[in-house]
């Protein structure tokens, strides 16, 4: 498909505000709870009013599921935007494509401020059933999950089927939980901060091989949103803007047993990564920092190949040394991601992103970042949402 | 899908849809049946009202050669209910057909299994009706 590449350029959208509510174990709070009090933070980040609002994207929850999650907020929160309402539910992916969807609704001049909200309390509020239908999601009913697939399983279906084409080890997977963690401690309000080795990540129990606990991301509660206006709106809030500058979306399959072979997963990600730099107009070495959906350290390294940082199957020589680490090459998840900070979907790499833009990540800081990619995974590498941001137009 | 079976309680047992139906009652017979359309002649897996290749709603079913090698695979240490016992081996099976099924390689220590290990279906009976495909070194 020829697509427009200049959509975005023809009324730009930027992020504008974000706010983020205490994560981790946080009980005694529903899931519509954590989505206002998030709202509300990033309402006042941004320095306008709930009324100025005038679209709203919420993704969905896994422990207060509601046929209409967008009006059940809205609603809840007292704002009745007019006039473009959406509820998404594409699992990992749903965070970033959110971005392509405000970007969209605002390029079309349906609004021109919209709340991206979601939260939930998925470690204290979900009940072992709960967590069961979650599993059970994430495989074909009846042609996979009789079969006892976890969902780390799904991934480490691919991850084993990585080793065995292009020598990745084990150690390399465990590099990036360790980066992840280090990260996290440089965040006020991680989850998980204490320091680990890449021997603690091997020594954790074994999941389903060759994923060790270490290797999965948290559960975790809490709540995030951001808000995205036009760049006529954004000129006069609080913030200097943040620009959403390229998209780019791709799938190939619902179950991992229905997945391409490995390498064509990986050329479909790239292909998809091409569009969303062309779009940018940017490079591969233009980008500073980069937020890569981290549900499990394969998905990490994959993307990265994906991506086009490096080559594919080279992604494990890419993670190691320090090399995605504050300081390296290309600092990945400098708030410590699903692996350490906590789990809500990505919405968190795409707060981080902000933070870095806006040069506000404190300690964590990359020097004169500039530009940043931001990544969704949802479902089993099922769905793949690519999103550039840079701090200027 | 329901949870409730005789001997292997907590297994979750397949529940029949109108698309699956004949494969299911193929593994009753010990068959493997695949459906193949008449169209475009691309093998197809899992059963489907319609060819994902063509759209074609004319489809035959064909028995497997039930034999295959392992795309990948992944012990798993623990089970979604209290029914599976791990440590057991969750695999991608490519069929000699070409089309790619999960399922368990049961038959052999866990730690024998690799990447293009040479597997056949057998059938483990999870209730009067389903009988589940799984896989044994062939
Ligand atoms: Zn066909």
């Amino acid at each position: 498909m020829d697509m427009d590449r200049d959509f975005l350029k023809k009324r730009r959208a930027c992020l504008v505000g974000i706010g983020e509510t205490e994560q981790g174990k946080v009980p005694g709070k529903s899931s519509l709870q954590f989505h206002s009090e998030a709202a509300k933070l990033a309402i006042e980040d941004a320095g306008i009013r709930k009324e100025d609002i005038n679209g709203v994207i919420t993704a969905f929850s896994f422990v207060d599921q509601t046929f209409m999650h967008c009006t059940t907020f809205a609603e809840y929160f007292g704002i009745a935007p007019q006039f473009y309402y959406t509820s998404m539910a594409i699992g990992g992916s749903t965070a970033a494509w959110m971005l392509a969807q405000a970007a969209m609704a605002i390029h079309a001049g349906l609004a021109d401020v919209i709340l991206c909200v979601r939260g939930d309390n998925t470690l204290t509020g979900l009940t072992s059933e709960g967590m069961i239908a979650l599993i059970k999601e994430m495989s074909h009913i009846e042609l996979e999950y009789p079969y006892g697939l976890l969902t780390p399983g799904g991934y480490a279906l691919f991850a084993q089927r990585h080793m065995h084409e292009f020598g990745t080890k084990s150690e390399q997977l465990a590099a990036i939980a360790v980066a992840m963690r280090k990260h996290a401690a440089l965040m006020p309000n991680a989850f998980k901060k204490e320091p680990i080795t890449i021997e603690d990540v091997l020594n954790s129990p074994m999941i389903a091989s060759p994923l060790h606990l270490l290797d999965c991301c948290l559960v975790t509660d809490g709540g995030g949103a951001f808000i995205v206006a036009s760049e006529e709106k954004a000129r006069n809030m609080k913030h200097k803007p943040v620009y959403i500058k390229g998209v780019a979306q791709e799938s190939t399959h619902q179950y991992i047993s229905q997945a391409p072979n490995l390498r064509e997963l990986l050329m479909t990600y790239r292909k998809a990564a091409d569009k969303a730099f062309a779009m940018a107009g940017i490079q591969r070495k233009d980008i500073d920092v980069a937020m890569i959906y981290d549900c499990f350290t394969i998905t990490v390294l994959m993307s990265l190949e994906g991506l086009g940082f490096c080559e594919i199957g080279e992604g494990g020589s890419f993670v190691e040394g320090g090399r995605i680490e504050l300081g390296g090459e290309l600092p990945v998840n400098t708030h410590g991601g699903l692996l350490s900070q906590a789990h809500l979907g990505g919405m968190f790499h795409v707060n981080e992103a902000v933070r870095q833009l806006r040069g506000e990540a404190g300690p964590r800081q990359v020097p004169g970042a500039s530009h940043a990619v931001v990544t969704g995974n949802g479902g089993l590498f099922s769905s793949q949402s690519i999103v550039i941001l840079g701090n200027e137009p | 899908m329901s949870e409730k079976s005789g001997e292997k309680s907590k297994v979750p047992v397949p529940q029949k849809r109108p698309e699956t139906e004949k494969f299911w009652e193929g593994c009753k017979e010990g068959k493997l049946l695949l459906q193949k359309c008449n169209d475009c002649g691309e093998y197809i897996f899992y059963p489907r009202a319609l060819c994902p290749h063509c759209m074609s709603q004319s489809l035959s079913w064909v028995e497997s050669s039930g034999r295959g090698e392992v795309y990948t695979f992944s012990i798993h240490h623990r089970g979604p209910t209290p029914g599976f016992k791990p440590p057991y081996v969750v695999a991608l099976i490519d069929l000699e057909e070409g089309v790619r099924i999960m399922s368990n390689v049961i038959g052999c220590d866990p730690n024998e299994v690799k990447i293009g290990m040479k597997v056949k279906v057998t059938f483990e009976q999870l209730s009067e009706d389903i009988y589940l495909p799984k896989f044994v070194p062939a």
